[in-house]
């Protein structure tokens, strides 16, 4: 099966929903994290 | 409305989903090893020091600051074997490689059973591996390459005596045979017995170096054997190593 076919059968319910609490706190995590490392530049700069 | 969301444009979004990316990719690397806990600890450590923060504890939370600069190099010093592991890997991993679905899995490991009974039934050696993560690029080199479907027959055909193929490893990548009458290395661990042959220390050597599931059928007792992280499992029933396989090789949900 060529992978463009393969991409085909998977629907994107099985992509999303894969390892789909992982996912979540992944999300959680890299928003986290942008927050801090933009609050601690913000804050560099005001110094 | 609220500082933040005045500076969220698309560079921000960009960034974001980078990072999501990258953090889901560690936690899917991290999951099922044991360095999960070492993740658990981190978190424990990083949730406390906003914690106490929020409460103005800044002595704690400087302590904290300090343990964990500590605690990081305390980590790679532990953790050097698997950390250069997890690089390995990383660089060896397909970033566009697709998964096969759960009825491709079972579909092959019904395929690798039936041939693995029969060739037992026969007393026709075989040595299979299933690759997982990590590469065998190394190795389906050292064999003819077939990129073929999976099937019962096309394995029993493979090792049939006396066929040019049939006195090496099959390499199954994902839902293909890619390579037939490879050379697998070695294993040198003492602890084995003396009396298993070289398919069978070939099985053990490989699943040492890789990550792979390898299946070795005996030429002279017609046992299966399966490897997996240099431990040998003898003497199984087709029953028992599709149970296994499934276990090992099934989509973690």
């Amino acid at each position: 099966m060529k992978l463009r076919e393969r991409i085909k059968g998977i629907s994107i319910k099985e992509i999303a929903f894969h390892n789909f609490w992982l996912k979540v706190i992944s999300l959680g995590v890299a928003i986290l994290t942008w927050l801090y490392v933009s609050g601690e530049l913000t804050k560099g700069i005001k110094v | 409305m609220p500082e933040f969301l005045r500076i969220i444009d698309w560079k921000t979004i960009v960034e974001t989903l980078i990072l999501w990316f990258v953090i889901y990719k560690i936690f899917l690397f991290l999951k099922g090893t044991k360095a999960v806990y070492l993740l658990r600890g981190i978190i424990i450590i990083v949730v406390s020091f906003f914690i106490f923060q929020k409460l103005g504890l800044f002595i704690l939370s400087w302590l904290l600051t300090k343990l964990f600069a500590f605690f990081l190099i305390l980590i790679v010093i532990i953790f050097q074997p698997e950390l250069r592991e997890g690089l390995i890997r990383l660089g060896k991993r397909h970033v566009f490689y697709i998964e096969p679905k759960q009825e491709e899995i079972e579909k092959i490991i019904r395929e690798i059973v039936s041939a693995a009974g029969i060739l037992g039934k026969k007393k026709i050696g075989a040595l299979i591996a299933i690759k997982r993560e990590i590469g065998l690029k190394d190795y389906i080199e050292s064999g003819v390459f077939l990129n073929a479907e999976i099937t019962s027959e096309l394995l029993q055909n493979i090792f049939f005596p006396s066929t040019p193929l049939h006195d090496g490893g099959v390499i199954i990548d994902g839902i293909k045979i890619v390579a037939a009458g490879c050379l697998f290395p070695l294993t040198d661990n003492p602890d084995l017995e003396r009396t298993l042959g070289m398919r069978h220390r070939a099985a053990v050597g490989l699943s040492e170096t890789s990550d792979a599931v390898i299946i070795a059928v005996s030429e002279e007792t017609g046992s299966i054997s399966l490897a997996i992280n240099g431990q040998l499992s003898r003497n199984l029933a087709p029953s028992d190593l599709q149970t296994i396989l499934k276990g090992q090789l099934g989509r973690k949900q």
